[in-house]
């Protein structure tokens, strides 16, 4: 069994790249996890700021709720305001307003 | 020279054998490190793979735990917040961790002062890994907590339910246990809805605004009058919606272990009252349906008038005959008596069944309380009846059925949810539209001529009626000084859109009440203050044509 010096130089190439192949592949896969790691961390931290930040929402709509108490307001606008509801009587109909401010002479616009 | 050169070549086959062998030897070995480095290698790159290719599983257990807030919000008509889920944070210890519980039980205590010291020292010094030492703190308080730097304590995530309105509208929005389950109001009716994945927020019928009117009035009223209790609901006739349901007392249900039991009770819709004479208008409206009286006839109600021998009492015996209108309108026992006796027993009780006042008032809530209905049901119980005595009814279930009459007689069963595509109103006939017509009016004059004056409010159209009943007594008969006052109104007179009850349990007669505790002296007004104060509220709630709305102006 004798074979030529080519030959076997040939089969050492081939070794030789498929090992290079498979070293790349291997070095490729090492950085595609690395990232795809660093990538669900990112995504993790950025749902637990989304479920904080809702969180302090849900707090904070509470918090104006109880604010917006009526009992409250009142207080307030009766302190702050010289506001009331408008009562049926401060209503008028639009028909009834010139029999309630009637035109006078000379005040028109001719 | 044979034996020589035989001897030679013995001697060079052992050299060569030796170098052989040493040769061999040494070939094994590098062979032998060579398995052992490449097993070695081949270990290591397999352990690689799996780590690199499959991921780990323990990783996972370390990602921080997303609290899952469980149960959707409670919000009014409009929006408006009246129950949420918050985080809170429940305080924890390792015993076996802290070094010192005499001190840090002293240091807790001095953060949270309504900690018992003795017992937080207790649970401290106890052989366990976990024990709970407060449920429920904010933040700010968490971060008090690890600013005393003590090693064995530590916090756990929880969800607690919130009602930041407190006391308002507790009756109708309930509450819940520690494990966040509806007990009561419509965190126990609209439980399932409430804690379905990813449900949306449950809007209830009820108006904040009017709530609070309505609340507001209620209380004041009861200090006023010095009453036990005073109830009240406001509902929209065309939905059936409660726009507002007030119990006072009320509490406050984010804590509801700590009020007294009697607060928590909703007298609107589980007290049961004999509410006398706002049954009228229901008696009136039967005789019309059943066509047994003409509007224009008069009743002969200034005489005497008795019953299988007993006398019927009218409190101001009017001094001439009166129509229907006018039975109504002075509230006189004797013509309602003389009316009932012509609808009769068996058409009566097929009324009121029908108008849904001899069972519970069939709503989402479990507070409903069923009605008490007499047994034998003669001649008198039908003459007493149809004056509000002999039937105890919750004051919800008169509403809905005054409701139902005004309502071109159409009763609504009511609801509490917001009514939209998936909660439509559900409609029975109970009255023809002309009887409702004819009661509109008739409930108007009330108002404007009769026992009712004081709940008139220029503008709104209010019709309305009262009722006076007495307590039935420990003896047996009534008691004269126990009452149940009620006004019963609707608004506004042109389109009827709003009914409400105001209810107070033994109101005292005040100094400007002429030592009368009567409805017409103490419901009747309180129920027109609250319509001044949620008239402008309410939509459609203006007398007149409402399609002129957009027509007005204001005027200072």
């Amino acid at each position: 069994m004798s074979y030529s010096v080519s030959s076997r130089a040939s089969r050492r190439m081939s070794w030789f790249f498929l090992f290079l192949i498979g070293v790349v592949l291997t070095v490729t896969l090492y950085f595609v996890k690395t990232h795809a790691q660093s990538a669900k961390r990112d995504v993790r931290n950025l749902s637990r700021a989304i479920a904080t930040e809702e969180a302090s929402v849900r707090v904070l709509r509470a918090e104006l709720a109880y604010l917006k108490n009526p009992a409250r307001l009142s207080e307030l606008s009766d302190s702050h305001l010289a506001m009331s509801p408008i009562a049926p009587s401060q209503e008028r109909n639009i028909r009834d307003i010139e029999a309630l401010f009637p035109l006078v002479e000379g005040e028109g616009d001719e | 020279m044979s034996d020589f050169q035989t001897f030679q070549n013995q001697q060079t086959l052992t050299l060569e054998d030796e170098e052989y062998q040493t040769v061999t030897e040494g070939r094994i070995r590098i062979r032998i490190g060579v398995v052992a480095f490449v097993f070695m290698l081949l270990i290591a790159v397999v352990r690689l793979a799996e780590i690199s290719l499959f991921s780990p599983h323990e990783h996972r257990q370390n990602l921080p735990q997303a609290l899952k807030i469980q149960r959707a919000d409670l919000t009014d008509r409009n929006g408006e917040l009246l129950a949420t889920t918050l985080e809170t944070y429940s305080l924890y210890a390792e015993p076996r961790r802290v070094w010192n519980p005499g001190e840090t039980a002293e240091a807790l205590v001095r953060l949270r002062p309504h900690l018992n010291r003795e017992k937080l020292r207790q649970k401290l010094e106890m052989d366990r890994s976990f024990v709970w030492l407060e449920r429920g703190l904010t933040p700010k308080a968490r971060q008090a907590v690890f600013g005393l730097g003590l090693p064995g304590l530590a916090f756990r995530k929880e969800p607690k339910r919130v009602y930041p309105r407190e006391n308002l509208a507790s009756h109708m929005v309930g509450f819940t246990n520690v494990d966040m389950v509806g007990v009561a109001g419509a965190e126990r009716a609209f439980n399932s809805d409430l804690t379905a994945d990813d449900a949306p927020s449950v809007a209830l019928s009820l108006d904040l605004r009017v709530q609070f009117a309505l609340a507001d009035e209620l209380a004041q009223a009861r200090q006023k009058f010095d009453a036990l209790d005073a109830s009240g609901v406001v509902m929209d006739i065309h939905t059936g919606e409660i726009i507002a349901m007030v119990s006072v007392p009320n509490f406050n249900p984010n804590n509801p272990d700590t009020t007294l039991p009697e607060t928590l009770f909703n007298h609107a819709a589980m007290s049961t009252y004999d509410l006398g004479s706002v049954f009228k208008p229901l008696t009136m409206a039967m005789a019309l349906e059943d066509g047994v009286v003409d509007k224009s006839e008069l009743f002969e109600v200034q005489k005497p008038y008795k019953v299988r021998n007993k006398f019927i009492r009218d409190d101001h015996p009017s001094k001439v005959p009166l129509n229907i209108t006018g039975v109504l309108a002075e509230s006189s026992n004797r013509g309602t008596a003389m009316i009932a006796q012509r609808i009769g027993a068996d058409s009566q009780q097929a009324h009121l069944r029908n108008l849904g006042l001899l069972s519970r008032v069939d709503y989402e809530l479990a507070e409903s309380a069923k009605p008490q209905v007499q047994k034998r049901w003669g001649e008198m119980a039908t003459v007493t009846v149809s004056y509000g005595h002999g039937l105890s009814v919750t004051p919800l279930a008169l509403t809905a059925a005054i409701a139902g009459m005004l309502n071109d007689g159409v009763y609504v069963t009511p609801t509490v949810r917001k009514r939209s595509i998936a909660s439509p109103a559900v409609e029975r006939r109970v009255f023809r539209s002309e009887v409702s017509r004819d009661m509109k009016d008739m409930m108007r004059f009330v108002v404007t001529d009769g026992t009712g004056r004081k709940a008139n409010v220029p503008g709104y159209g209010v019709m309305g009626k009262t009722g006076t009943a007495e307590k039935p007594s420990k003896e047996g008969g009534y008691d004269q000084q126990r009452l149940v006052t009620s006004f019963v109104a609707a608004f506004p007179h042109s389109a009827p859109r709003y009914a409400m009850i105001v209810t107070l349990d033994e109101p005292k007669a005040i100094e400007g009440t002429h030592g009368y505790a009567t409805a017409g002296w103490n419901a009747a007004p309180v129920a027109g203050k609250v319509i001044r104060r949620i008239g402008p509220i309410l939509p459609g709630a203006r007398d007149g044509s409402q399609l002129a709305r957009a027509e007005i102006v204001v005027t200072p």
